[in-house]
């Protein structure tokens, strides 16, 4: 994924929407990102996958929110939290990914990026591309195709 | 080739496709009219094959050219009358139509097609040489079947071929780059356009009134190579109407923007209303730009039956009805493939050879008539044939050997269930496979395609006599009506086409008409037994019930819905007797308060049909009906196959779209149809309403193949399933193991002069609780339990064992004395107890006892039991005859037994004047009824009756007499 990043950057400098899954950092690629969103009035799927919190309307269009917490494994996120939503376009349409809270827009040169440890504070290695370190944290680079991706 | 301006080239095409979508139709009609030409029509064919002619040589299409000039050559001679147009010759001119369209759909490889193969009849013809009528030489010249140009020469470009026969199959696609059009995505959507009663030429001339839109191919014959399922011909009016309406809805938004802006609120209220108006006006609107006539798809059945009918040598006549009617385009085109198979089955499959069908008593010609109708907001296409049917037992017998159903099964079945089986994947009816119809593609595919439409097929056939196959459609897809249900408090949608009806219970009726089979619970609809699913259980989420009066949903904590109260017919009891009993008393216990008085205990169900399965889905509660958008789910919930999409309601939240069949699939029900037996329990039923006589209830069941047997149901305590292989014969006794010890089983013929017990392996255990002991009597399937009233004959069939006989949907059926019967085979049951009572009565003088009852069987019946006994019996046949024999023999009588059900005086109100006398304060009063429900219970309690018991159960009755007697004595 980080290969395929063409965002003309001569650095490979990528801005990165950083966000709190559970307590874990982590950030993806502002320009896939549509739009951030609170919570709203969500309709219950049952018999969905449990990631699957609902599906809301978003201006006309049918979306499928994941619980990034549950689908990465750190429990689900805590919806009297006021968590948000971030609105990503994937191959087939618009999908919320709900995460605990928003966190600040952060360039990093992708080529400090680091490879990500098999198992990042519990959670599975094989939804992240590979670690970016700030000054003060480390920021999981999700792999959102990845995530996105129906395993079963 | 040199073909400089696309525009003009594209012009071209359009026009000679639109030609020769009407030369075939036309060239049939020719045919048909044989030598008495209609000039006109061959004048419209001729200038057709002569514009085509020009416009291929001025593009320099010499290949298109000199085809059509051989085809108008022949048609000129048609014309002058020179020539007499025979089946033969029309055949040539078909299929070189045939070759022509292929060709202008693939204009830019047209010149290299090599159409000798078609110019030499053609030719011959023209020259006076063709002049073997018989088909020979146009068969030889072109097999007509396959490959029209099957000269060595052709290339890619004959990759499109005519298939004059049969246009099924989607074409491959193009290999060379796709000229005109985006390649269409489905290639299966091929859709045949002859505005067939279009005057040609007024088309032509005054295109004005139609807009032609560029690109515009609009939908002949099969075309993957350039045919436009992205252009659409579209009337100037409706345009212009369209046009109209986006000027409104302008503007509206303008008025709605200043009111905005000024906070009228009123003004608010008005523009709201516009825009409402305005937009379901354009919504119409544009749906109509996508409606077309189904005669485009019906239009090219006349040549596909003509040619399957010649090939097959069959004679059929086809007729067309309905070909304005209209459908939404993706409806028209998916529908062409279905519809072609379904045709070609009935000529292949349905109609019978010409020689048999003489023989059978038909006429030789067979008929095929294929529908089109509006039907309650949905179009019906029926095709039907007269031909010889389906063989429901064949279809069954073809499943059971292929592994998709088990004996079993099969022997559940009604006919239309087996008839259905048609459509199980994997069920090929042809038992060769011919060309014409098996092609491996099956019913199931249609069915497949058409649900994916959201239509629905059924099946009606008689065999011998016909098949009628009736496809009922959506006007669109686009936009469907839709129930809005709610269930855990969230909404969901059901497309109004699988609704059939909705049904509310009331609280206090859910315990009658709530019942429990097995697991399965089924509710009683106009006779039918309906299954029920809970939506909540389907779809995994926990059971709520909405309660109006707080408006909120609580959680539902019964297991059964028929819970609420026991349910006192023994048949519905289970084995676990002990574990509900306190259970139910503890139930009876709850103050007035118990919800299930309330009226949210009433059930909300939603009868739905999908294909041959129709059953009820309990819901929370039942909204409006709306119009709905569908939308698709993310991919993530793919999976959830409950669900046929999303959409959005009015306050923008989101309500899911139910599945109902795959819902049921969910739900595992099994049954396809039971509409033939419920007619039959409905029939009956209805009977009953209007005898407004006793009812009763009966269980129906056979012992021998023939005969038909039936107990009163409320006799029965159980049914069990048994192999025959679990019979034990012990001491010259049959018996059982059962419920931890042994049962003694009976059959009607050991004490009946009937015939004996069938020889099968499946057997039916009717259990009885009698003198206190459990006996179960062996019977075969099928069972019924029916309501029926009571007009039984005591008489004509009457024997030992068997009290009467009764007239059950036209089938003469003994009425069995389990009792009596019991009585014989064990009287040793019996002797302790009958001491005991002769004891009472020798006492002293036999007490008397006045037996109130209309029905002359049940008085006989209630009399015999009393007399046996030794009691002195008075009859009266009604309340007011009762009260006089009351007045009559005064203190006399000790005991009443009523019917409830009487004429001029009913039980009640006898038993209501009776405890008015002072005199008669103490006597005792027991009712009989056929059913005793509770409300009648209560009733007859309020007046003053001292016990309740149900007709023909004489053990129970005679035990409550022998009780009060011994009282009063």
């Amino acid at each position: 994924m980080t290969e395929a990043r063409t965002t003309s950057h001569d650095k490979r400098i990528v801005e990165l929407a950083t966000f709190y899954v559970g307590d874990a950092l982590c950030g993806m690629d502002i320009l896939k990102v549509q739009e951030i969103n609170k919570l709203m009035q969500m309709t219950k799927v049952p018999q969905a996958p449990d990631y699957v919190v609902g599906i809301l309307n978003l201006r006309g269009q049918i979306v499928t929110i994941i619980d990034l917490g549950l689908k990465l494994g750190l429990g689900a996120t805590d919806i009297s939290q006021d968590p948000r939503n971030i609105i990503v376009n994937s191959a087939g349409g618009h999908v919320g990914l709900l995460v605990r809270k928003i966190s600040d827009v952060v360039s990093a040169d992708m080529e400090r990026q680091e490879v990500a440890p098999a198992n990042m504070r519990g959670i599975q290695g094989e939804y992240f591309t590979g670690v970016y370190k700030t000054e003060t944290n480390l920021i999981g680079i999700l792999n959102v195709d990845k995530v996105l991706s129906i395993e079963d | 080739m040199d073909i400089e301006d696309d525009e003009i080239l594209q012009g071209f095409i359009e026009e000679s496709l639109e030609h020769l979508a009407d030369i075939e139709h036309d060239l049939l009609a020719i045919e048909e009219a044989g030598a008495n030409i209609d000039e006109d029509l061959v004048n419209k064919v001729f200038r057709a094959a002569h514009s085509i002619k020009g416009g291929a040589g001025f593009m320099g299409l010499t290949a298109i050219q000199e085809l059509s000039h051989a085809a108008e050559n022949v048609l000129g001679m048609i014309r002058s009358k020179k020539l007499i147009p025979t089946p033969e010759i029309i055949n040539v001119l078909l299929i070189a139509s045939d070759q022509l369209q292929s060709m202008i759909e693939d204009v830019h490889n047209s010149n290299e097609v090599d159409i000798s193969a078609h110019l030499t009849p053609l030719n011959a013809i023209a020259d006076g040489t063709f002049s073997q009528p018989p088909t020979a030489p146009a068969e030889k010249a072109k097999p007509p079947k396959t490959k029209p140009a099957p000269a060595p020469a052709e290339t890619k470009p004959a990759l499109k071929e005519p298939e004059p026969v049969l246009n099924l199959e989607p074409e491959l696609p193009p290999e060379e780059p796709e000229p005109l059009e985006l390649p269409e995505e489905d290639p299966v959507t091929s859709l045949q356009e002859e505005s067939e009663d279009e005057d040609f030429d007024q088309e032509t001339e005054s295109n004005g009134s139609v807009v032609k839109l560029p690109g515009q191919v609009s939908g002949e014959k099969k075309a993957p190579p350039v045919k436009g399922e992205t252009t659409l011909r579209v009337h100037v009016s409706l345009l212009d109407s369209l046009m109209n309406l986006a000027g409104e809805l302008v503007l509206s938004r303008n008025q709605l923007l200043q009111t905005i802006g000024s906070d009228d609120l009123r003004n608010a209220e008005a523009v709201g209303q516009r825009i409402d108006l305005i937009t379901s006006e354009l919504q119409e609107a544009i749906m109509l730009t996508r409606m077309q006539p189904i005669g485009n798809v019906f239009n090219k059945f006349p040549r596909v039956v003509r040619d399957l009918a010649k090939k097959l040598n069959k004679t059929i006549d086809l007729t067309i009805v309905g070909k304005d009617v209209e459908l939404d385009k993706t409806i028209i085109e998916s529908i062409n493939d279905p519809l072609t198979h379904l045709v070609r089955n009935s000529v292949d499959h349905g109609i019978e050879m010409p020689a048999l069908r003489k023989k059978l008593g038909k006429s030789e010609i067979g008929l095929v008539v294929l529908k089109a109708y509006h039907e309650a907001g949905q179009v019906v296409i029926e095709i039907s044939d007269d031909g010889k049917g389906l063989d429901g037992e064949a279809l069954a017998a073809s499943a059971v050997s292929k592994g998709l159903l088990t004996v079993e099964q099969a022997q559940a079945m009604s006919d239309k269930e087996k008839i259905n089986l048609i459509f199980l994947p994997g069920f090929s009816t042809a038992k060769e496979v011919t060309d014409v119809s098996g092609r491996g593609v099956g019913m199931d595919v249609v069915k497949t395609n058409l649900d994916q439409l959201g239509g629905n097929v059924d099946i009606i056939s008689e065999k011998g006599r016909g098949t009628i196959i009736s496809i009922k459609l959506p006007l669109t897809l686009a936009i469907i009506p839709c129930q809005i249900i709610e269930t855990g408090g969230e909404r969901y949608a059901i497309p109004q086409v699988n609704l059939e009806e909705l049904l509310r219970i009331p609280a206090s009726q859910v315990k009658n008409r709530v019942e429990r089979v097995g697991d399965a619970e089924v509710v009683r609809l106009r006779g039918t037994l309906l299954p029920l699913i809970r939506l909540a259980d389907v779809i995994g989420i926990e059971r709520t019930y909405y309660d109006p009066s707080e408006d909120e949903y609580k959680p539902d904590r019964r297991e059964m819905v028929s819970d609420r109260r026991g349910k006192e017919s023994p048949l519905f009891r289970t084995g676990n007797e002990s574990d509900r009993r306190p259970q139910k008393q503890e139930h009876h216990a709850r103050s007035v308060l118990d919800r299930r008085y309330s009226a949210s205990s009433a059930l909300n169900i939603v009868v739905v049909s999908t294909g041959a399965m129709k059953y009820g889905l309990i819901v929370d509660r039942l909204q409006d009906s709306e119009e709905i958008v569908i939308k698709p789910l993310g991919r993530h919930l793919q999976q959830c196959k409950g669900y046929a999409g999303a959409t959005i309601m009015g306050d923008g939240r989101i309500a899911l779209i139910l599945d109902v069949s795959n819902l049921a699939r969910m739900a595992r029900l099994t049954s396809i149809d039971r509409s033939d037996r419920a007619a039959e329990v409905a029939r009956a039923a209805e009977d009953a309403v209007r005898a407004k006589k006793d009812k009763q209830s009966l269980l129906i069941f056979k012992s021998s193949e023939i005969e038909h047997f039936a107990v009163p149901l409320n006799q029965v305590e159980r049914i069990e399933k048994i192999k025959r292989s679990d019979i034990e014969d012990l001491g010259g006794r049959r018996v059982m193991k059962y419920r931890g010890g042994s049962l003694s089983l009976i059959c009607v013929d050991d004490v009946a002069m009937v015939q004996p017990l069938a020889d099968q392996d499946n057997l039916l255990v009717i259990v009885f609780n009698i003198a206190k002991r459990a006996v179960g009597l062996l019977a075969v399937g099928p069972i019924d339990a029916i309501e029926i009233s009571a007009d039984i004959d005591d008489t004509t069939l009457s024997q030992p064992g068997i009290m009467g006989s009764i007239i059950i949907d036209q089938h003469t059926t003994m009425l069995v004395n389990v009792y009596e019967m019991v009585h014989t085979l064990f009287p040793q049951w019996f002797e302790e107890k009958e001491k005991n009572i002769i004891e009472i009565i020798d006492d002293t003088a036999p007490p008397t006892i006045l037996i109130a009852e209309d029905s002359k069987f049940f008085r006989n019946q209630v009399k015999g039991y009393m007399t046996e006994v030794g009691y002195n019996v008075i009859e009266a046949e009604d309340g007011v005859e009762a009260l006089n024999k009351l007045q009559e023999y005064g203190d006399q009588i000790d005991m009443l037994v009523t019917d409830i059900e009487m004429p001029n005086m009913n039980g009640f109100e006898l038993t209501q004047r009776i405890r008015k006398d002072d005199k008669y304060f103490k006597l005792p009063i027991i009712a009989l009824t056929t059913l005793a429900s509770a409300e009648d219970v209560a009733k007859g309690q309020a007046v003053g009756v001292n016990e309740y018991h149900i007709k023909l159960d004489k053990e129970r009755l005679m035990v409550s007499v022998h009780d009060y007697i011994k009282r009063s004595h």
